[in-house]
């Protein structure tokens, strides 16, 4: 009587596909896990991490406020580098948004010379594998006189190939009455593109954003080796290094790991719709 | 004015906004594309100005024991993250097939993994796994012993290539429960008319008419495979005896430790081009333009 | 439209060509009348310098100082040569360790000490000429060591008096003694043999027991690894026993074994005296300190590994002669030097500890500190080649690796260790 109502509820086809559910939901509730565990670690004295149950122990803000105070004693500004990770992001998430929307509309629909070679271009960059060219940037940060500054973490990401041609994707299935009847309000080129095609886009622009914000905010390799100066770190390399020196203080480490999650985490809970409809775009 | 810009065709716009882009790329892309072809070719140790040398640096890195090391490591990496990662996401995607409410639900928590902060997660699982965390408590009031995850070169590898699958399985799963979604039907019908078994069903329809999905999880897993670089260096740093040192990992360190950029600027042609001839391969070997009659 | 593609080029050739032209070479104004100082990354370190440095200016015997902590967030060579490669690099740095250093002057970015003017002087006033020696790279000295801390056992006093008859273990017959009644419970170890796992973990094990069975001898000579010996042997086949009878695990990893009774003894550098009677004061009450085992007799001073870091001034430096007047001040004076040892705990590295009667009170009130001082004169550094990590890599995998994993003969692990070693040198060329 109740499995044939949870079944049902579950809206499974057979008694087969109904344990298939139940299994699903117990995978997906236990990929979770590690997430519970960091948050629930964050806020447990580091003595209790290890011999306490999950939800057990002495619940605490106490690992945040060494994060945020003590730390700084032992030379690790966290607070700081939390903004710096933020004001880095943000300002190469906005920059390739907008340079991707333009880029891709005149890929996508303006007939320009050469337009099909842009195309190919765009593609061989996509194919080339961009660990190679780690070191030679780091040179050419040197020439620009760019290492240890904050231009090192954002001139060289702040147009992306790969967002470009994933819009212009996209921009290129739209019908042409739209655009057409801008053009007859003698739209400008900015208005088209802001207001008419982004608008109508909004999935494959959550998608580029939200990995472009993710591979920003948590780069980790760039940043390790262009910058050195504590001061101008961002919160992924200051934590890594933290651990790495500090390991012990298991949870602070912990608290830090949950604030380098929860911008991600809560960009992927606000933008979800759109990019479980962004995901089966790019996977044409 | 306004007459000048109006006659300023679209066609100039689209092109100047191409130009834009080619701009940055000539800068950011091109010129340290010159500079890795100088630096491989020569010899520079940050000061001065490199001196051309040749091939030396292809001598001094196919005869670095290190390096075959590395490369060895990604071949080790690969044979227990691949199978992992392709039984698990088929595991996935057929699942979700099966699933009548809540698709969304599961699918978004596998992605979670995937769209959070590798920093984060190697940090945590480095103690998830350690001889006195979570995993190891369990396994201890189970099975009365421990698992010496960071001491033993195989369970180390096997413990970094468990948490790339972690992340990695929800979104290969979608990749593949994409594919399936576009087998007809009737295919289905048709067999089990013939009274096919579902093996068989599994092995000549589904697998094959997937197949463009199914390369798409291989290759990923190949790049994953050379590229790894976050997660060996927070949870072993190289592992027991270097067993876990991958080849990004080899390259940072030639260079910034052993101070020879030269050597790691060749090391990094080299590995991009295996992995890029490897993909080239399989691709050639394994992709089958597969229609539907 | 087109106005905004024009503006958003400028824009971004304006900006690249800004930063490009800003900086580089001239990027500060000339900061000709300051010496700029890097100090270790701790607060121990800062406080000591803090007096120093403000001493120095306050007396205006030379060019004023100003100092900072290298802004690194643990790896403090990155951030020199970083620096370096930025040409943001101060005049002077501290923490250098041998093998940086060496690597520092191969590039040509150390300024040799050894020519400067008052440096024979500063090196006897010191009592370093003993010391110096291991410093020098073909006769002359870029980097002059700072501090110098020996490498000792600690042992469980408690543990020693049941299992041991109290005597502190000189030879490695002692530990088997002392492991085969010790260890014979379950989960505990007579000796922790194996410091950890990193490369950096050699000088506290292999190392160590190295210099200790052969008196001191270097292990790298003229770029070819000499480790491969009757010494080298007996310290391989130490290491060899201890995993194959069990006396020791492959893996410390969770509370301190000392503190936890796992291990009777444990290698340790001075500076964990602090930390210890800060974190673990019961247990501190319980140690003894003893020399790093070898079989050489038991009344000669056991040479050991010390952890040493050095001062060097940077070639690029302005202000060459005058750093190097304030090097020699503060290495010279004796209140600074009884200053160091009190605010960090570490050695100074000169030889006269304990002739000189400035350091008597203190040695005389911290006798565990009194013993490491006794060690200073026969503790050697790291060996003095710029390939230290590969070096000691090879040392992990080829020779400590696999003893541990009992996976290599003794002499089969040397063999291949050397020979790795002295092909990557070669490779190194």
């Amino acid at each position: 009587m109740i499995t044939t109502t949870l079944r049902k509820l579950a809206g499974a086809k057979s008694a087969g596909s109904w344990l298939i559910t139940l299994a699903m939901y117990g995978l997906a509730l236990s990929w979770l896990y590690p997430f519970v565990w960091m948050v629930m670690a964050s806020l447990k004295p580091t003595p209790e991490i290890y011999t306490t149950s999950l939800f057990g122990g002495h619940l605490s803000l106490g690992n945040y406020d060494f994060l945020f105070s003590s730390a700084t004693k032992l030379n690790r500004p966290f607070l700081g580098a939390l903004g710096i990770s933020f004001g880095v992001t943000i300002t190469v998430t906005i920059s390739v948004l907008v340079t991707s929307a333009f880029i891709a509309y005149a890929l996508a629909r303006i007939a320009f010379p050469l337009r099909e070679r842009f195309r190919d271009f765009l593609l061989l960059q996509m194919v080339i594998p961009t660990m190679m060219f780690t070191l030679p940037m780091f040179v050419l940060i040197k020439e620009l006189g760019l290492i240890n500054s904050y231009g090192a973490l954002i001139f060289p990401s702040m147009m992306s190939g790969w967002g470009i041609y994933m819009v212009s994707q996209s921009f290129k299935g739209m019908p042409q009455d739209y655009i057409d009847a801008a053009n007859l309000d003698r739209a400008r080129l900015w208005h088209i593109v802001l207001k008419i095609m982004v608008p109508l886009n909004k999935s494959i622009i959550a998608i580029v954003a939200l990995f472009t914000f993710t591979g920003t905010w948590d780069n980790f390799m760039w940043p390790l080796i262009v910058i050195s100066d504590v001061d101008k770190m961002p919160l992924s390399v200051l934590l890594a290094t933290f651990s790495k020196h500090y390991g012990v203080y298991v949870g602070p480490v912990m608290a830090g790991a949950v604030l380098q999650t929860l911008p991600l985490v809560l960009l992927f809970i606000f933008f979800r719709r759109h990019f479980l409809q962004g995901m089966s775009l790019t996977l044409k | 004015m306004r007459a000048f810009i109006g006659k300023i065709s679209e066609s100039h716009i689209g092109a100047l906004l191409a130009l834009s882009y080619l701009l940055f790329s000539a800068i950011f892309w091109a010129y340290p594309f010159i500079w890795l072809i100088i630096l491989s070719f020569s010899d520079w140790r940050f000061f001065d100005a490199p001196i051309f040398s040749g091939l030396h640096n292809v001598v001094v890195v196919l005869r670095d024991p290190e390096f075959w090391g590395g490369l060895w490591n990604v071949v080790r990496f690969f044979s227990i993250y691949f199978p992992i990662a392709f039984v698990g996401s088929l595991g996935f995607a057929f699942g979700l097939e099966h699933v009548g409410r809540g698709k969304a639900f599961i699918a978004l928590c596998f992605l979670l993994a995937n769209i959070s902060s590798g920093v984060a997660f190697s940090l945590v699982f480095a103690k998830l796994f350690s001889s006195t965390g979570p995993i190891n408590n369990m396994v201890l009031s189970w099975f009365g012993f421990r698992i010496p995850w960071m001491s033993n070169p195989n369970l180390a590898m096997l413990a970094i290539a468990l948490v790339v699958a972690w992340k990695f399985i929800g979104y290969y799963g979608l990749i593949l429960y994409s594919g399936l979604q576009t087998i007809p039907k009737e295919l289905y019908d048709a067999a089990l008319l013939d009274n096919t078994p579902p093996l068989m069903r599994l092995v000549r329809i589904t697998l094959p008419l997937i197949n463009a999905q199914l390369i798409m999880v291989l290759v990923f897993t190949i790049l994953v495979s050379f590229a790894i670089f976050t997660e060996p260096y927070l949870i072993t740093g190289g592992g027991p005896l270097g067993r876990t040192n991958m080849p990004l990992m080899i390259i940072y360190e030639t260079a910034f430790r052993r101070l020879q950029p030269s050597h790691a600027a060749m090391m990094s042609v080299i590995i991009a081009a295996v992995s890029y001839v490897l993909i080239r391969i399989t691709r050639k070997l394994l992709e089958k333009d597969v229609k539907l009659a | 439209m087109i106005l905004r593609a024009i503006q958003l080029l400028w824009l971004t050739g304006s900006m690249v060509l800004l930063t490009c032209c800003s900086s580089g070479h001239n990027q500060s104004p000339p900061r000709a009348q300051i010496i700029k100082l890097w100090v270790g990354p701790n607060e121990a370190e800062e406080s000591f310098w803090k007096v120093a440095v403000a001493q120095w200016n306050a007396s205006g015997q030379g060019l004023q100082v100003s100092f900072t902590t290298i802004p690194t967030s643990g790896n403090s060579e990155e951030t020199v040569l970083s620096a370096l490669v930025a040409q943001t690099e101060p005049d002077v740095s501290t923490n250098i360790f041998s093998g940086f250093a060496m690597q520092l002057a191969n590039l040509k970015q150390l300024e040799p000490l050894s020519s400067m003017p008052g440096y024979a002087a500063l090196i006897e006033r010191r009592h370093m000429t003993k010391l110096i020696g291991s410093w020098q790279i073909n006769g002359t000295v870029y980097a002059i060591p700072f501090y110098s801390n020996p490498a000792l056992i600690w042992w469980r006093a408690d543990i020693l008096a049941k299992y041991a008859n109290q005597k502190i273990p000189r030879t490695y017959e002692d530990v088997y003694q002392l492991s085969r009644r010790y260890a014979a419970a379950e989960h505990r170890y007579g000796f922790q043999v194996i410091a950890g796992r990193g490369w950096e973990d050699r000088w506290f094990d292999f190392i160590a027991l190295y210099y200790a069975a052969s008196n001191g001898r270097a292990y790298i000579e003229n770029d070819k690894a000499t480790y491969n010996n009757a010494d080298g042997l007996k310290v391989a086949e130490f290491i060899d026993r201890m995993y194959e009878q069990g006396w020791t695990a492959a893996d410390f990893d969770a509370a301190d074994p000392l503190v936890s009774g796992m291990a009777a003894g444990a290698v340790h550098g001075p500076w964990d005296l602090g930390t210890f009677q800060r974190m673990y004061p019961e247990t501190m009450k319980n140690i003894v300190i003893g020399p790093i085992i070898s079989d050489a007799e038991p009344a000669a001073h056991t040479a050991t590994f010390s952890d040493s870091k050095g001062i060097v001034i940077f070639r690029s430096s302005k202000v060459k002669k005058e750093a190097f007047a304030f090097i020699s001040w503060v290495l010279g004076d004796l209140h600074l030097n009884l200053l160091w040892l009190q605010k960090t705990g570490m050695m100074p590295a000169r030889d006269d500890l304990l002739r000189n009667p400035e350091f008597a009170d203190f040695f005389n009130t911290h006798p565990a500190d009194r013993v490491y001082a006794t060690y200073v004169d026969v503790a050697s550094p790291p060996a003095l080649n710029e390939n230290t990590i590969d070096i000691q890599k090879v040392m992990t995998q080829e020779l400590v690796g696999p003893l541990v994993f009992r996976a290599k003969t003794p002499q089969a692990a040397l063999n291949d260790a050397a020979s790795q070693t002295d092909r990557i040198l070669r490779l190194r060329q």
